[in-house]
Parts: C-alpha cells; structure tokens; sequence
C-alpha cells in the first residue's frame, strides 16, 4: 500500500505538470500502448509506466508484457533520474537494459525537453499582466540565486585553498594521487619480490 | 403448491428484514441522499484509503488498449476514469448504475474532468444486465455487491456478459482477520460513520445502513463460494487494510 501511494502522489504531480505542457502532452499520446518496467532492487520494486496525453500511468502491477525493462539499484536509478549527465549513467555496468530501449530513450527525451509554462497557469488565475510581473520577478530571483550560488561557491573555495590553506587546490591533489598510486605500484612489486625470496628453493632449477 | 411472490420473499436491509420487493426501492432511497456528496463522505469516512483499493483493482484488472469494460454500480466514477484511459481511443467503457442520481453525478464529474468518447452511461440492474453474451474483457463491481438483492442471480449476470477468458473483480467490504480491528471497526462504523453522515450530509440512517449491509455482506470465502458455483473459474481473493475490504477475482472460462 505505501508504494501504491507514492506511485499515486508521483503520478498526480506528474500529471499537473504536463497539463502545463501541451506539446509533452502531444508527444506523450504518440507513446500511447507502451509498457515500461522499472525494476529497482535495493529496495526492491517495480514500476510500470504507461504514458498517454494526460501524462503517465504508474502502477505496482501490470499484466502485461512490457517493451522496454530497466532494472538498476535505487541509487542509479536515482542519479538517471537527477543526472545532467544521463548518457554517462547509463554506462554503469549495475545498469541493464533489455527490449525496446528505443521507448525508454523517447520517454527520457521528452522529461528532457519538458518545460513548465508557470507564467500560462498563474494567467489563468490571475490575468496576463499580474502573471507576468510574478514571473519576471520569479526568474530574476532564480537568476540572482544561480549567481549568488555560484559566486559563494568560488569564494569559499578560494578562502580554503589558497587564504586558510586547510584544502588543497584540484591541480595539486591529483599529482597528490598520481603520486600515491605510484608509491602503492612500488609497494605492491615490492611486496611481491619479498614473498618470493621468503619462498624456500625448491630445486627445480639444480 | 404455490410459489412465493417476490412480495412474500424477505431479505434483509442492514439489520433489518424487509420483503425483497421493498429493497431496491430502500437502497435507492440510500443513494438519491447521498449522492451529492458521495465522494466527499468516502475520503472522509476511508481517510482517502479508498482510492488506494480502487488503484490496486485497476492493477489486477489487466485492462489494455482496446478493451471494452463494464463497471458496475459505478457510481461517480473513479474506476471509469482509469478504465477511459487505459483502453484508450479504440476501447469502451460503460459505467453502469441502477440509481439515476448516482449515474448523473458520476456523468457530470466524468464530463467534467474531460473524460468522453469511449465512455457511455447506463441504468442498468446488476441482476438484469442489458447486454449481448460475452461481450466485455472485464468486469468490476466496487461496493455495490451488498446492496443487490439476489447477489447469486447478478454473478451469474456478469458471467454471462463477459468474455471466455474475461475478468470479473469485486471489490468489497468484507471481514477484518484480526479479533481486535474487528472490534475497533464496529466501534467506527456504528458510531463514527452515522454521525459523519449526519454532519455532512444530514442523513445519518443512510450511513447506519452502509454499516449494517457491510456486516450482513458475505465474508471473503463465501463469496468466493458463489462465485465458484456460478461457474468462475481461478478465484482468488486479496485482502486490504487487514480484511475490512477484501477484492476477489474470477476468470470465466
């Protein structure tokens, strides 16, 4: 039952989304009749999505086959999910695939190019000039946020590497490492060499 | 030797006995009250857990595009809705109701949610059900099976109207497995629910009702009994929330 209930929050969120969204809802439709199964173990559950123009179908069961199956570990399946990067997560080897990857692929792009017009919503409640001034205001406040971020980011890392020297700058603690995989290469041989002179002769060359 | 009119023959009303011709017309009464507000009581009284049932039998429904589905005693709607989208364009469902006011509201809130085309509308008596022989995939029945006089004979109607192959899911209230949820749920059910009722809608005996017919309902193996001997076959039965509702689930073969 727990899960049943997130599948319905997700899929409900989902859902008021897209509605903000007719071109994701367009191409949702084109994806109707497709089942795809997502298998995560650890914990372990499954998800069928089932996508349509009012956004996708998420249930614990389905019976039916599906044409695409992803099973990953929750974290990866998470990472996929979050990842800027997606094409890099879906190298990790935790990761299989099986059937129509090609659906999975179209459902990834069109999450990727989904884009919520706020601004049409809020128009709808409150007229197109009030909705515009809160969404001008909005994205400035995102953009002074992004900046803010970024800028804080730069200075505290500034401040430890090079003003309090408590951390070491990127350049310097990957020699660091180098050095160190080196000096374990060394050690290793080393070890190696050890074990044999430790070995007694057992003849075979007198 | 003379056989009893149905005037003659009684059955029972909740905790009361009534003469079968005067039940219909009772539960009728029932829903005309509630109808308004139906959906409001069921979140208030289940705690939104209802939805989570009807979820669950949408799961086991095995519904897929194309499909036509009969959904029985439908009332305002939920499994429809669902059902509307997951047989799509070229599949058909039809919300059944015997009570007009149940069937409007359900109408009204369907259209209202945009959902058209591949819905229809029907009053139609369980026991007396208006289509050809084998003619839906599935059939789903959500707490409507206790309020039918001749339960047996409406088993025997779904049979008939569905598929070879076809399902039927019942969802219903049913029997708490543990001693102590069942004492706990008839605390609630006969103090709480009544004055729920009367709170919201002004009608307390309807839901003094709701709470006798859950109670005078056929537990999960009798029904599963009456499913068999109307000729389902593979009949199981899934309990939720610790068996106060309990989905049961035949083939027709």
């Amino acid at each position: 039952m727990p899960s049943r209930l997130l599948l319905a929050g997700v899929e409900r969120s989902l859902a008021l989304a897209i509605s903000q969204d007719p071109l994701t809802a367009q191409r949702l439709a084109a994806m109707y009749g497709r089942v795809i199964l997502i298998r995560s173990s650890a914990p372990t559950m499954s998800i069928y999505v089932l996508p349509d123009d009012q956004g996708l179908s998420l249930f614990s069961h389905y019976e039916a086959e599906p044409d695409c199956t992803l099973s990953a570990p929750a974290s990866l399946l998470a990472r996929l999910a979050l990842s800027s990067d997606r094409q890099q997560v879906l190298k990790d080897g935790q990761l299989e695939l099986s059937g129509d990857t090609q659906v999975l692929v179209q459902l990834q792009n069109i999450f990727a190019d989904l884009q919520i017009d706020g601004e049409a919503a809020l128009a709808r409640w409150l007229g197109p000039v009030a909705a515009h001034a809160i969404g001008s205001l909005a994205r400035s406040g995102r953009d002074w946020l992004g900046g803010s971020r970024r800028s804080l980011q730069q200075s505290v890392a500034e401040y430890l590497t090079e003003e309090g020297q408590q951390l070491v700058g990127r350049a310097e603690a990957d020699t660091a490492a180098a050095r160190i995989h080196e000096l374990r290469l060394q050690l290793d041989r080393l070890d190696a060499r050890v074990q044999r002179l430790l070995q007694p002769d057992n003849g075979s060359d007198a | 030797m003379t056989d009893k009119s149905s005037s003659d023959r009684t059955t029972h009303f909740g905790f009361q006995t009534v003469s079968e011709s005067e039940k219909a017309g009772k539960v009728a009464d029932v829903f005309h009250s509630v109808a308004a507000k139906y959906d409001l009581m069921n979140d208030l009284m289940s705690g939104g857990i209802h939805r989570l049932w009807k979820r669950f039998t949408i799961e086991l429904s095995g519904v897929r595009p194309g499909n036509r589905v009969l959904d029985i005693a439908g009332g305002t709607g939920d499994l429809s809705r669902k059902f509307s989208r997951l047989v799509g364009p070229t599949g058909e469902v039809v919300l059944a109701d015997i009570n007009a006011s149940m069937l409007k509201v359900g109408r009204d809130r369907l259209l209202d949610k945009g959902v058209a085309g591949n819905v229809r509308f029907v009053q139609a008596d369980a026991e007396k059900l208006p289509f050809p022989d084998n003619h839906f995939d599935c059939i789903t029945i959500a707490f409507g099976l206790r309020n039918v006089t001749h339960k047996e004979d409406a088993i025997a109607s779904m049979l008939r109207v569905l598929k070879p192959g076809g399902r039927l899911l019942v969802l219903e209230f049913s029997k708490p497995g543990n001693e102590l949820l069942s004492k706990a749920y008839d605390q609630y059910s006969f103090t709480m629910l009544p004055l729920i009722g009367r709170v919201i809608t002004g009608d307390a005996e309807s839901y003094r009702y709701l709470a006798e017919s859950i109670r005078m309902h056929p537990d999960q193996d009798t029904l599963k009994g009456m499913m068999e001997e109307a000729g389902f076959a593979r009949v199981t039965y899934h309990n939720m929330t610790g068996g106060i509702v309990a989905l049961h689930r035949g083939i027709k073969p």
